[in-house]
């Protein structure tokens, strides 16, 4: 485009006629522009994903290239990419909802708030993130005049256009006006019941954080091992060892019990719509890997081997 | 037979492309109901942002990426505005012109021979609002669309008026054995036209 829209768009079927606004390239044809750009963005996508699954996995591995590819040689570079991005997924979910609802992808907008209930935990209990959205209600209705008169007006022009937008333009397009607006009166809430992490440690500890559950690992010797286990193929069990971030290779008979813990401490929080287990009233805790590494006796629950 | 007048005189921007021979027919902005979604969402944008202005307790971080997407909708109804004002749809007896761009200039010519084949479509909120559709075909399949065009009945009556008229001066040209000296071409009230050059 030459600095602005264009009057002429190529037909585009799906899309409404007033939507589409592509330069006009005499003679050129969509699907030649379309398959060139989709080339485009499967290579950068590939590419993309590469350095991210090895960025991690030299994250993870300390830096140490010869950790990194004994990690790779044992868990996959697939088990790398994934694991980069699950822990990400939740916490990301509800800005990713907003975003999709701002640029008017309005489906996949519900479809990734419907996600975000269902998986993403709350920062508060679900009855106080309802009475938050009605105090936030409350509290735009109980301001002064002059701004329930500047909201009133705005509110009527508001009204008014939209209706010109759903006679004129279309419905989809007055959809996608109002996911625009609401992801805009959204963003308050949003932010108050799923808190952005802002810090650098908190980017710092998930990038350390492998993709593997860490474990204690309690040897027959009676030694205690924290770490992460890479492989076991009945033979041997590859284990990254989590303070020092270096590959042991212990044999499978060495090994008397393993139980899955958590390094740090997380408070169980719930998400806003939990679907939990018949038998469960909140999320199931993972015990502490120092607590369990400090007990003597290993539950017998825990046990794995 | 003029269908259509511009209802002000031509601006510069869209006749400086023109040829001398050339004589310009209809000159026009797509219709402002075009704007239309920009403005609303603007509009509701800011009434959103000062609503959830209102509410204390929500991070600080949210009040900023509040007012910037608000500043994103303003700004960007704003330059969508600006695009609108600058680009025309010009038609002379020859060519359809598109012109655009705020910054830089994008220009566009079609030959009007090329446009025999021209769909016209009504939303009922063009019929309501007064705007209609063009769509060029070829060979079947329809591979533009000009949008939100105001007067459009009329506008798609005087492309074929200058359509018809272009064959039915090429069919007298036929017929007086195509004497370049035998005054007007289509249309042409000068007395020049391409077939003269």
């Amino acid at each position: 485009m030459a600095g602005g829209q264009t009057l002429v768009s190529h037909t585009d079927p799906g899309r409404s006629l007033g939507g589409a606004w592509h330069a006009y390239r005499g003679g050129y044809g969509l699907p030649g522009r379309w398959g060139r750009s989709a080339g485009f963005v499967l290579i950068a996508l590939l590419v993309g994903l590469l350095l991210v699954s090895i960025i991690r996995l030299l994250i993870v591995a300390g830096y140490n290239p010869a950790t990194a590819l004994a990690i790779a040689s044992s868990g996959g570079y697939a088990d790398t990419l994934l694991g980069a991005i699950i822990p990400l997924v939740p916490l990301f979910a509800p800005y990713l909802a907003l975003a999709l609802l701002f640029f008017n992808r309005v489906i996949l907008a519900i479809l990734t708030i419907l996600a975000t209930a269902l998986m993403t935990p709350v920062a508060t209990t679900r009855a106080a993130a309802l009475h938050l959205a009605r105090a936030d209600w409350q509290s735009v209705t109980h301001r002064g005049l002059l701004a329930v008169i500047v909201m009133a007006v705005l509110g009527l022009a508001f009204v008014f256009l939209l209706t010109l937008v759903l006679v004129g333009p279309g419905f989809v397009t007055g959809v996608r006006t109002v996911a625009t607006v609401a992801c805009i009166a959204l963003i308050p809430l949003v932010a108050t019941i799923y808190p952005f992490p802002l810090s650098n440690q908190f980017y710092t500890g998930v990038l350390k954080q492998p993709w593997l559950p860490a474990q204690v690992i309690t040897l027959v010797s009676g030694q205690k091992v924290t770490g992460y286990v890479l492989s076991d193929n009945g033979t041997w069990v590859v284990v990254l060892d989590d303070p020092t971030r270096t590959v042991h290779y212990y044999r499978s008979a060495q090994v008397a019990a393993r139980q899955i813990c958590q390094i740090r401490p997380a408070p169980p929080r719930p998400p806003l719509i939990p679907l939990y287990p018949g038998h469960l009233t909140s999320p199931a805790s993972t015990p502490v890997c120092a607590t369990v590494a400090s007990a003597r006796l290993v539950s017998a629950g825990g046990r794995a081997r | 037979m003029r269908l259509f007048e511009a209802p002000s005189g031509p601006p510069v921007s869209a006749t400086r492309y023109l040829l001398p021979v050339e004589r310009l027919v209809i000159t026009l902005r797509q219709h402002p109901a075009k704007l239309l979604p920009d403005v609303a969402m603007a509009v509701g944008g800011l009434l959103a942002a000062i609503a959830v202005s209102v509410i204390s307790h929500a991070p600080q971080g949210a009040y900023l990426a509040v007012w910037l997407l608000e500043l994103f909708l303003v700004l960007r109804a704003v330059w969508h505005a600006a695009s609108w004002a600058v680009q025309y749809l010009v038609v002379t007896q020859k060519r359809l012109i598109l012109t655009s761009g705020v910054l830089g200039r994008k220009v566009t010519a079609l030959p009007l021979a090329a446009l025999q084949n021209l769909a016209f479509s009504r939303s009922a909120g063009g019929r309501l609002f007064g705007y209609g559709a063009f769509t060029f075909e070829s060979g079947g399949q329809a591979w533009a669309v000009i949008d939100y065009i105001p007067y459009p009945d009329q506008i798609y009556l005087e492309i074929y008026q200058l359509l018809y008229s272009e064959e039915a001066g090429a069919d007298a040209d036929a017929g007086q054995g195509g004497d370049p000296g035998n005054g007007a071409g289509p249309g042409g009230d000068d007395g020049l036209d391409f077939d003269d050059l």
